[in-house]
């Protein structure tokens, strides 16, 4: 019964405790920080009990299926937070809000896969999506900043406009909030049903940045500060997903709306033109931020294939995805706060200055664009195999195509981090919780690439529960 | 557990290097665990059971059942050959050692991870395991001519990626399709090599999966027209890199086509055989005409492999014992004779700064060991009796006889295009008058020496007495050809 | 009473011209405005709805709680814009290309 809702609530009250630090010291850059890896342990450890519950408080659910996304967030949450640590410790103002920020969006994020019921899920994700706004924000000084703070806020500000039109829409035509109701009432009769479903995907493609609603990305992701940059690519991608899987496959599963063929469209469009993009690219960031709105591509195959594997393959996704994400961009933390630069010359010689974190970033790259047996082709085999199993051909054709082609940009990268040589690179000191935070991400990538096996077994288990 | 050996001491030879740090520790624990490799595949040799045809030294275990993807190595009278070829140049590659100091460490650990690959594609019977191994080989190799290349090593390694990436992910296709018509069949997820094989496939789906493997393989042996990231890599690689790659990449190419393609579609092998083999006599004729034009050292001897591996091709195409044990046979004496002609041309570069046969002439007054090496490498090269060479492509030509009658004859003028071109260039570059403008320091020095030497011996000692080699690959073809339905 | 389809109508102007303001202003505090446009014509078809179902007062929660999340918005979204003057001196949107848009 309640105590389903704990982790969130410690999370919470040590979200309370980290501001409640700068009231007596401003300086300290630390002790916020400490006490939110206690809060996201303790809340860890609390939910592994709750493994095999599966109970109701309210209209708060939880079961396997929020089990296991919840243990994602919160080792998306820890890992940032042990990447912001070196990043923030020579901000010039308090921290204390930024890792209070980051816990309440973690919150936000782990009652959305709770949630079966639309105003729990809208209150949820606007918590996890006002947050971010202002993690993007945060750097006061910094223009960069602002400016990616002002197009996050906009557009998700604007995509929740969308959204929640399409939501009164759809509970006009149910009378219902409850996402197993809706998908029993609503059906094709009516012509609103279109618009309302077309303002959904509209408005959660702005969300995971699906094309045409990707153009907040890249701006966003290179503005924003580098840790939040993670989380947004880690923790706000994988919640968007997972939004739409809950809406879309939990309530509009039967809805005789052929939806399937839209999100395939839409995830034909949004990996070629992300892969396609990011080869111009010289900063790091945006390569990556373009990198991301392809693999946002990658995942809504799976949704459109519609079958368990389908839906198990794109949480896979999700889940190799931030943690290959996390860890690169917490790599670019460490080049951006050493002052070595983000874009691609910039990383020339990492291997001299940080072999540890160059081999690192090396094998996200790799894992990035799928080579064998790292996290990412796991990934993408389950994806386009459950595309194949739908008979989506084309589909998976593509993106195998697309996934050739993000060879070269990822190449790129390791290019410059192992080939060119400055002249004067010299060996730069690895700062412990960032390198932690990268070691985590790289051996979640190789564990998950040398035996997948447990981890698809656990999420389609999670996925046969919720698929009616 | 002896094949699993010989890879653990190659990723030992592998991480040890990197984990030193130390550029003079690192090449001696590549040497040491390359030898370890060596001698434990030469024990593979000394166990391996020449009466029995199929495969041996099985080593097998689950990996990822959910796929029944397993780990499943295991050798037979094909690969075990090329296992030891591997061992070997790994061996020779970190004796004979880099072009210049720097970041020596790296160097060594990424020739035996190189070696690594190759061994482990040689050996796996799943074909999952084989695509990893395959994919590999990839990354090193890139590095290793990113890295420590000539001038143009961006373009070149580039090239290289791309051209063989494209071809890998044509290939796994062709596996996935596999393994999901055997799900159809058989109902169980597989990724054996084994299991494949009982697979009944419509012609039609059979031709096209064909055409795919047999396209992946091509890209990497390579043949006309997916030669083209060869020369330039191989310029551009640094020696040791070469020597790999002609070596041993190149082989991976040949070892697949044989292994894969011709094994699941051995009718769809014979309806082909005429364009495969005018496909190979094509290669031999243009890697022979090509060479002939070439002024530096590196790409004559780069276009002679792809006149070399067309034999293989040829070989792959008549399939018949005698072709297809000539074809095995070949791989192994190219796998030693074209390395030891890449150590020449980069031994040639260290001391006289060039390899520009126009720049060079009468090399042989200042570097008269070098020379008698070079001499004695090229004829190996043209395939003079009582080198291994000969014996593999005449037995490839006899077999092809067999099966294409007045076809095969059309290679003989290539092997005359042969011999021209390699005496040329030696005349040019190695004898006549000594050219006053060349600056030569000193003559080969101990390591050099002991690298080539190895090979060189090696050349002539299976010219002389094949039998060993061929007894081994005998078994396989025989065996092979019954298996697929007689001649 | 009046039917539901005039409350839709009003509700799918306002929504309109929400977009319309967010999407052709160059203010952005008018941006702002035309996002809190768009919200509160949800809020209009969640009440008029409301009256329809049994269970209506769902809708009527539901508008709440996007009231309250709207102010939130508007909040973050205000402070952010007081950061932009500061350090841009403008708040023409036309000025933050920094980041290409």
């Amino acid at each position: 019964m309640i105590e389903i809702v704990f982790p969130e609530a410690v999370i919470s009250l040590f979200a309370f405790l980290a501001v409640f630090t700068t009231v007596f010291s401003k300086e300290d850059k630390d002790m916020p920080a400490y006490l939110s890896l206690a809060g996201i342990i303790l809340a860890l450890i609390y939910l592994w009990t709750l493994k095999d519950v599966s109970s109701q408080f309210f209209t708060f659910v939880f079961d396997y299926y929020a089990w296991v996304m919840k243990l994602i967030f919160l080792s998306v949450a820890f890992l940032v937070v042990l990447i912001s640590m070196n990043y923030l410790r020579d901000y010039d103002d308090s921290v204390g809000e930024f890792y209070a920020l980051i816990l309440i969006a973690t919150v936000g994020m782990m009652v959305v896969v709770s949630a079966r019921e639309l105003i729990t899920l809208y209150v949820a994700f606007e918590t996890a999506s006002l947050s971010s706004y202002a993690l993007a924000a945060y750097f006061r000084k910094d223009k960069m900043s602002n400016e990616a703070g002002f197009k996050y806020l906009f557009f998700g500000a604007f995509s929740s406009g969308l959204i929640l039109y399409g939501l009164s829409l759809i509970y006009g035509l149910t009378g219902t909030t409850e996402l197993t109701a809706i998908s029993k009432i609503l059906s094709i009769d009516n012509p609103l049903v279109f618009l309302a479903l077309g303002m959904l995907i509209a408005g959660f493609g702005y969300k995971i940045s699906a094309v045409p609603f990707h153009q907040w990305t890249p701006d966003v992701y290179q503005g924003a500060p580098t840790s939040v940059t993670a989380f947004l690519s880690a923790g706000s991608k994988a919640m968007g997903l997972a939004i739409f899987i809950q809406v879309f496959v939990i309530g509009l599963y039967s809805a005789n709306v052929d939806w399937k063929m839209v999100i395939a469209f839409v995830a034909i469009l949004t990996m070629t033109l992300g892969n396609i993009v990011a080869l111009w690219q010289q900063n790091v960031k945006r390569m990556l931020a373009y990198s991301s709105i392809a693999h946002a591509g990658y995942a809504m195959i799976g949704l459109a294939a519609l079958s368990p594997l389908g839906v198990a393959a794109s949480l896979f996704h999700i889940l190799t995805h931030a943690l290959m994400k996390a860890g690169a961009f917490g790599v670019l933390a460490f080049t951006a706060f050493k002052g070595i630069g983000e874009t691609v010359e910039d990383l020339g010689g990492l291997w001299k200055k940080a072999p540890i974190l160059a081999l690192a970033m090396t094998i996200f790259m790799f894992s990035l664009a799928g080579f064998p047996p790292l996290g990412g082709f796991w990934s993408k085999y389950w994806l386009f195999t459950s595309a194949v199993g739908s008979g989506l051909w084309l589909l998976a054709l593509i993106g195998v195509i697309n996934s050739v082609i993000s060879v070269f940009y990822y190449a790129r990268v390791i290019r410059a981090i192992y080939v060119i040589e400055p002249p004067k690179a010299v060996r730069i000191g690895q700062p412990v919780e960032l390198t932690l935070a990268v070691v985590v991400c790289l051996i979640g990538v190789l564990v998950i690439g040398f035996y997948p096996q447990p981890f698809i077994e656990a999420l389609l288990n999670a996925v046969n529960l919720i698929l009616p | 557990m002896i094949l699993s050996l010989i890879l653990l001491f190659l990723l030992l030879g592998t991480v040890l290097p990197w984990l030193s740090r130390n550029d003079r520790a690192g090449r001696y624990l590549a040497i040491f665990f390359a030898l370890l490799s060596l001698a434990a595949s030469l024990y593979a040799y000394a166990i391996f059971d020449f009466s029995n045809t199929g495969f041996q030294l099985e080593e097998k275990a689950e990996w990822i059942p959910a796929l029944g993807i397993s780990y499943h190595l295991a050798v037979d009278g094909l690969s075990l050959p090329l296992v030891i070829l591997t061992a070997l140049l790994a061996l020779a590659s970190c004796i004979y050692g880099t072009d210049e100091a720097r970041r020596d460490y790296q160097f060594y650990g990424l020739l035996n991870l190189t070696c690594l690959g190759t061994a482990g594609v040689f050996m796996a019977l799943d074909l999952f395991l084989f695509f990893v191994f395959w994919e590999v080989v990839l990354i090193p190799m890139y590095f290793l001519i990113a890295i420590f290349g000539g001038p143009r090593k961006t373009y070149a390694s580039f090239k290289f990626i791309v051209y063989t990436h494209v071809g890998s992910v044509i290939m796994i296709l062709a596996f996935f399709v596999l393994h999901y018509m055997y799900l159809e069949q058989f109902g169980v997820r597989t990724f054996d090599f084994l299991d494949f094989a009982k697979l009944s496939v419509e012609p039609k789906i059979a031709s096209v999966l064909f055409i795919a493997l047999v396209f992946g393989f091509m890209v990497k042996i390579p043949v006309v027209p997916f030669h083209t990231w060869l020369p330039a890599a191989h310029v551009e690689a640094p020696t040791s890199g070469s020597v790999l790659l002609a070596g041993i990449l190149l082989k991976m190419g040949g070892y697949g086509l044989l292994r894969v393609p011709l094994t699941f579609f051995p009718e769809i092998a014979r309806d082909f055989a005429i364009p495969l083999a005018i496909i190979a006599i094509i290669s031999i004729f243009y890697g022979a005409f090509a060479a002939m034009a070439q002024e530096d050292y590196k790409s004559l001897i780069a276009l002679s492999s792809v006149s070399h591996m067309g034999y293989v091709l040829l070989g792959a195409a008549a399939l018949t014992p005698a072709a297809l044990t000539g074809a095995a046979f070949q791989m192994f004496a190219h796998g030693t004779v074209s390395p030891l002609l890449f150590m020449m041309a980069g031994s040639l570069h260290h001391k006289a700064g060039t390899r520009l046969i126009p720049q060079l002439g009468g090399v042989a007054h200042k570097m008269p060991v070098w020379a008698v090496f070079m001499v004695a490498a090229s004829l190996a090269g043209l395939g003079l009796p009582f080198t291994s060479s000969f014996v593999a492509e005449f037995t490839v030509l006899i077999g092809s006889l067999e099966a294409f009658n007045v076809l095969a004859l059309f290679v003989f003028p290539a092997a005359i295009a042969t011999a021209g071109y390699l005496l040329y260039a030696l005349r040019r570059a190695v004898f006549g008058p000594f050219n006053t403008n060349l600056h030569i320091h000193g003559d080969l020095n101990t390591q050099e020496f002991a690298a080539m030497f190895i090979l060189l011996i090696l050349t002539i000692a299976l010219g002389v007495y094949p039998r060993p080699l061929l007894d081994m690959i005998d078994a396989y073809s025989v065996y092979f050809v019954g298996l697929i339905g007689g001649v | 009473m009046i039917p539901v389809s005039l409350f839709v109508i009003l509700s799918a102007a306002l929504f309109a011209t929400g977009i319309f303001g967010v999407s052709t202003k160059r203010n952005p505090i008018v941006m702002l405005m035309g996002i809190e446009v768009m919200l509160n014509s949800a809020n209009i078809n969640f009440i008029a709805f409301s009256r329809y179902y049994a269970d209506g007062y769902i809708a009527q929660i539901f508008a709440m709680f996007i009231i309250v999340v709207a102010a939130a918005e508007a909040a973050i979204g205000l402070a952010i814009i007081v950061r932009l003057f500061r350090n841009f001196g403008t708040v023409n949107i036309d000025v933050f290309s920094r980041l290409r848009w």
